[in-house]
């Protein structure tokens, strides 16, 4: 249980190295830890690159929203 | 992880050079911005019309308000903030709603914690990463979007969110682990 709760902290790269360590002599030992770990940070890293990946489209609107509101200011000012 | 270039004017810098006149600061970080503050408000509210007119109002406030930014926090998060306000406000969200507290014991076994059937490799598209995402309650996937999509810090969700920085790890983990649990029982019924 234990290594389920430290999970955010070992794919976040927060812990100490001390702890870091520690948890990484307890996955070399435990092949279902290892598992879900690696199952855990592999949907991480799915959400981090290829869902960013996937929705980051320019949408090409900003500079115009951007001249909008500002002639919205000016014209109300 | 503000996703900008290292070199460039912070945000704080630009708000500052826009309340002293200079227009074409506040275009700077609208276009910086835009994109990343549609797709947070479309994943809070999913593809609805009102997507784009709470990105406006959101920039709108920006303009209005940018004298009001203290300089305490990221001014991202502040923008960011805006917008989260705007959709409870709009949505009437109820952000007192309960947490899920679901012990994280259970929701470990329903991810696959200690079953190493369920645990074993899996390969996912993005569509199913997608719609498993727009299966979460609304706190879990905003604050996976906030973190994971967008690169927000601990502290920077924090001041988005309105919760102290170990509730958005809590609320985090139990996200994480909320979002694979969907994905195996789409796997395994």
């Amino acid at each position: 249980m234990q290594v389920l709760e430290e999970l955010d902290g070992y794919v976040d790269g927060e812990l100490s190295d001390t702890r870091r360590e520690q948890i990484e002599a307890h996955l070399r030992g435990c092949d279902w830890c290892t598992k879900f770990g690696g199952e855990y940070a592999s949907l991480v890293a799915t959400l981090r690159n290829d869902l960013l990946q996937a929705e980051r489209q320019a949408s090409g609107q900003a500079d115009e929203l951007a001249r909008r509101i500002l002639s919205s200011r000016d014209e109300n000012s | 992880m503000p996703r900008t270039d290292d070199n460039a004017e912070s945000d704080a810098e630009l708000l500052h050079r826009f309340v002293e006149g200079d227009d074409a600061a506040f275009t700077e970080l609208v276009v910086r911005h835009h994109d990343a503050l549609r797709r947070f408000v479309r994943h809070s509210i999913g593809s609805r019309p009102e997507v784009d007119d709470i990105v406006q109002e959101t920039f709108f406030a920006v303009m209005s308000s940018a004298a009001s930014f203290a300089g305490e926090g990221s001014a991202r998060a502040w923008i960011f903030g805006i917008a989260r306000h705007r959709v409870s406000r709009q949505f009437r969200r109820r952000d007192s709603e309960p947490e899920n507290f679901e012990p994280l014991e259970e929701l470990g076994l329903h991810a696959g914690w200690g079953n190493p059937e369920l645990a074993a490799s899996r390969t996912r598209s993005i569509e199913r990463v997608k719609e498993a995402l727009s299966r979460l309650s609304e706190q879990a996937r905003e604050v996976i979007v906030l973190r994971d999509l967008e690169g927000f810090t601990n502290p920077e969700a924090a001041q988005i969110l309105g919760l102290e920085v170990n509730a958005v790890k809590s609320r985090l983990h139990r996200a994480r682990l909320a979002l694979m649990a969907e994905l195996s029982e789409e796997e395994h019924g």
